[in-house]
């Protein structure tokens, strides 16, 4: 037995996810190799320390109450559901918390972090940028200027007035209405300590939680909102979808569409009040009229609306009706599995498409991303995308990536010399078995399945959309081919280019962007430009069919 | 609460159904085991702070002989007990964590015949055989270099590789909800925290052996 199935079945009984086929397997191992012994109490070293740690290092446990609140044990003893409250049929939620009081003096002990922003470079340590504003007046609480394009780290933002939007790097993206006071923890978690928040959480960022020092509020996809007041009274009024209230002792409280409750003194119990003032909607704000009479723009809205029937599409996104306080990218595929499948606006702005009207969204920032959870496994695909490109900053620039490079993932982007590329590899990254932290590059090389179109761009084209496709079918001898506005291009390279593919999946991935890097080295791949449409099909779309989609939707 | 309560606390469990020993003492000052100096003042005191000081090391240590955390929690209230009852025969000049090692290595064993027919547990060779591995081990890297060494291997991860890690080591719901939690079936989630958790001992490993 290798050393690397030797720590599979170790990791296995450490979990406790042990079959009895492995476990004897494990035990010969243990009582005849020495090294399989030094693996099994290493990984359990590792297992128990950060047990022991409660999976965060020692100084991020230095925190207030509200981060430490014990969590629910048995939660089924006391996890009760609220009955039905009041069918008030409006996508938002608004929970309302009282804690102000009880945070105001716990912060006395224990100053909140300083929060770094800066809009020029966004550090590598943010969780959130600002997308969106509306009269914003934020406390100088850095020499630092807060505003929209601002990245944030982990810290405490105060905001005096008016509206923030803010996305999490997860995915999730809160309004802000002040006088309200945040702490950004990470891009899964916020603690509000004053003030309304109203969060949309897509399905790719569920377990975004927002905390105060008296519950825990973990979303369980969809959208809700959060007051905490200062007069000690509160109140949890969920209008849609389902959000868990966790409160001090560990009790939970499931709140479904209707349902009302309030919070006090660590407690969540049900409530029939519910006398919350609807949170402005920075849309309302943020909108305006789009003028639209272009002719080619109404014609590619018909074609779109027909693409979207089309029962091959995995999924469909025709940037339409963004405004600038979106944060969700809808689907529009009729087929298939529909919202589930909406990615999640992160940082991108809202800007204009192809024609004046049509929306796209705006690459730009090292953040900026729209994340998408997309399952299954496929023999064929067609990515497509109309894709405006400022600049090629990077080494490899994302189109759309999935997170990390598991066996058949793909990777979709484009070099800095203007090439259009699309990898999978059929084991994912192989690790060295002696030094597991070392990626071992030339065995990646030697299996990774690489394709490398003509060059077609460079500095001269920049600010031209160009619609970019890519089809794949494994089962063909040549299996992949690339299109630059509706044509088809020859290869300037590849690798393993004839050899059979292996099945082909998404899972969680980014457009514009590369989340989970295979080494920090390679990490920054951000897009530097515009996106307005993008498509992917379960099959190889044909060169007539690419042609088509080309002649409909060129600007 | 001064630290005794606090750490005889975490000794016994509190609210669990381990009720203190009888022969711990709360207020006969009088009856406390002498130490070889004969010197009974701070004796409990002592002890308490020392094993608080180790008692994650032991957990670390009573872990690697390849118990579940169940078990683990079990053998440390009785290796607890046990270490109160020979306080005063241990010779202090000596390491302490050595004995210690001793008495939880002596009560896996002694645990283990209890639960011989629980599905996955070593034998007693096998536990004696990581035992031995661990000691030689562990003596080789401090817990202390050990700590920052992860710390460190976890501040480089990316920050969604780093909110896995915690997810999964936040201790209040078992890996099966945490994934379903992220929206991934509990297979996904672990192939994603065990290449995570190959990576973070690779690292921890490549640090310790430079620190060295």
């Amino acid at each position: 037995m290798d050393i690397q199935q030797v720590t599979e079945l170790v990791l296995k009984h450490l979990d406790g996810s042990i079959s009895d086929s492995e476990f004897r397997e494990l035990q010969k191992a243990i009582e005849s190799d020495r090294e399989a012994r030094f693996k099994y109490v290493e990984l359990a070293r590792l297992d128990a320390e950060l047990r022991e740690m409660g999976g965060f290092p020692p100084e991020a446990q230095l925190t207030k109450d509200a981060i430490n609140m014990p969590l629910p044990v048995n939660s089924f003893h006391t996890q009760w559901r609220i009955m039905r409250g009041l069918a008030i049929a409006v996508a938002l939620a608004f929970v309302a918390i009282s804690s102000w009081a009880i945070l105001w003096d716990e912060r006395e002990a224990d100053a909140p972090e300083q929060l770094v922003g800066s809009s020029l470079n966004p550090p590598v340590r943010s969780v959130a940028v600002i997308s969106a504003e509306a009269e914003a007046i934020w406390e100088a609480t850095t020499k630092l200027q807060l505003q929209k394009g601002s990245a944030l780290e982990p810290g405490t933002l105060v905001l005096l007035n008016g509206l923030a939007q803010i996305d999490f790097f997860s995915g999730a993206s809160i309004t802000l209405s002040g006088p309200a006071e945040l702490e950004l923890r990470s891009s899964e978690l916020a603690i509000l300590r004053r003030g309304r928040v109203r969060a949309d959480v897509p399905p790719a960022a569920r377990g975004f939680e927002i905390r105060t020092a008296d519950v825990r509020l973990e979303d369980l996809g969809t959208s809700f909102g959060i007051e905490a007041n200062r007069d000690g009274r509160s109140e949890v009024v969920v209008f849609d979808g389902e959000v868990r209230a966790i409160d001090k002792h560990g009790d939970e409280l499931s709140l479904f569409a209707g349902d009302s409750a309030a919070l006090s003194k660590g407690k969540a119990s049900m409530s029939s009040s519910h006398d919350l003032e609807a949170l402005p909607d920075l849309s309302a704000i943020v909108k305006r009229a789009d003028g639209l009479d272009q002719s080619r723009y109404v014609q590619w809205k018909d074609t779109a609306a027909e693409r979207s029937k089309d029962s091959r599409l995995v999924a469909y996104y025709d940037f339409e009706g963004l405004n600038g306080a979106s944060r969700r990218l809808s689907n529009r595929a009729v087929s298939g599995q529909g919202s589930e499948l909406d990615g999640g606006i992160v940082g991108a702005s809202v800007a204009n498409g192809r024609w004046p009207g049509k929306k796209a969204l705006d690459f730009r920032g090292e953040g900026d991303r729209v994340r998408f959870s997309i399952p299954g496994e496929f023999d064929a695909m067609t990515l497509y995308a109309w894709v405006r490109i400022d600049a090629l900053d990077r080494h490899l620039n994302s189109l759309f990536l999935t997170d990390y490079y598991d066996a058949g993932e793909i990777h979709w982007q484009i070099s800095s010399a203007g090439s259009l590329h699309v990898a999978t590899s059929p084991s994912g990254v192989p690790i060295d078995p002696i030094d597991s932290s070392k990626v071992l590059w030339d065995q990646l090389g030697a299996q990774n399945h690489t394709f490398w179109s003509d060059h077609f761009w460079d500095a001269s084209k920049s600010g031209q959309w160009y619609f970019l496709a890519t089809t794949i079918d494994r089962l063909e001898r040549e299996p992949v081919s690339h299109y630059i506005n509706g044509k088809r291009v020859g290869f300037s390279g590849g690798s393993n280019m004839e050899q059979r593919l292996p099945k082909l999946r998404i899972g969680t991935a980014d457009l514009g962007n590369w989340t989970e890097p295979i080494t920090p080295e390679s990490s920054i791949r951000s897009l530097n430009g515009r996106i307005d449409e993008f498509a992917i099909f379960s099959v190889a779309l044909t060169d007539t069919e690419i042609a088509e989609i080309y002649e409909q939707g060129k600007p | 609460m001064d630290e005794t309560q606090i750490c005889l606390g975490k000794l016994f469990g509190s609210g669990s159904d381990i009720t203190p020993p009888d022969f711990y003492p709360v207020s006969n000052r009088t009856s406390w085991p002498l130490d070889r100096h004969g010197q009974a003042a701070n004796s409990e005191e002592q002890f308490v702070q020392t094993f608080a000081r180790h008692e994650r090391d032991l957990r670390v240590f009573v872990r690697s002989m390849g118990l579940d955390w169940n078990a683990v929690d079990d053998v440390m209230k009785t290796v607890s007990l046990v270490m109160w009852r020979k306080w005063s025969e241990f010779d202090k000049s000596t390491d302490y964590l050595a004995w210690a090692r001793v008495i939880s290595r002596y009560e896996v064993l002694k645990f283990r015949r209890k639960m011989a027919r629980d599905r996955h547990v070593f034998s007693e060779d096998q536990i004696e055989l990581l035992a031995s591995s661990a000691e030689e081990l562990y003596s080789r890297f401090s817990s202390d270099d050990y700590r920052v060494a992860l710390q460190k291997c976890l501040a480089s991860l990316p920050d969604e590789s780093g909110q896995l890690v915690q997810a999964a080591y936040r201790g209040d719901r078992t890996i099966r909800e945490v994934a379903s939690e992220l929206g991934q079936s509990a297979t996904a989630f672990y192939k994603m925290l065990n290449r995570i958790r190959v990576k973070l001992r690779g690292c921890i490993q490549q640090r310790l052996e430079t620190m060295q």
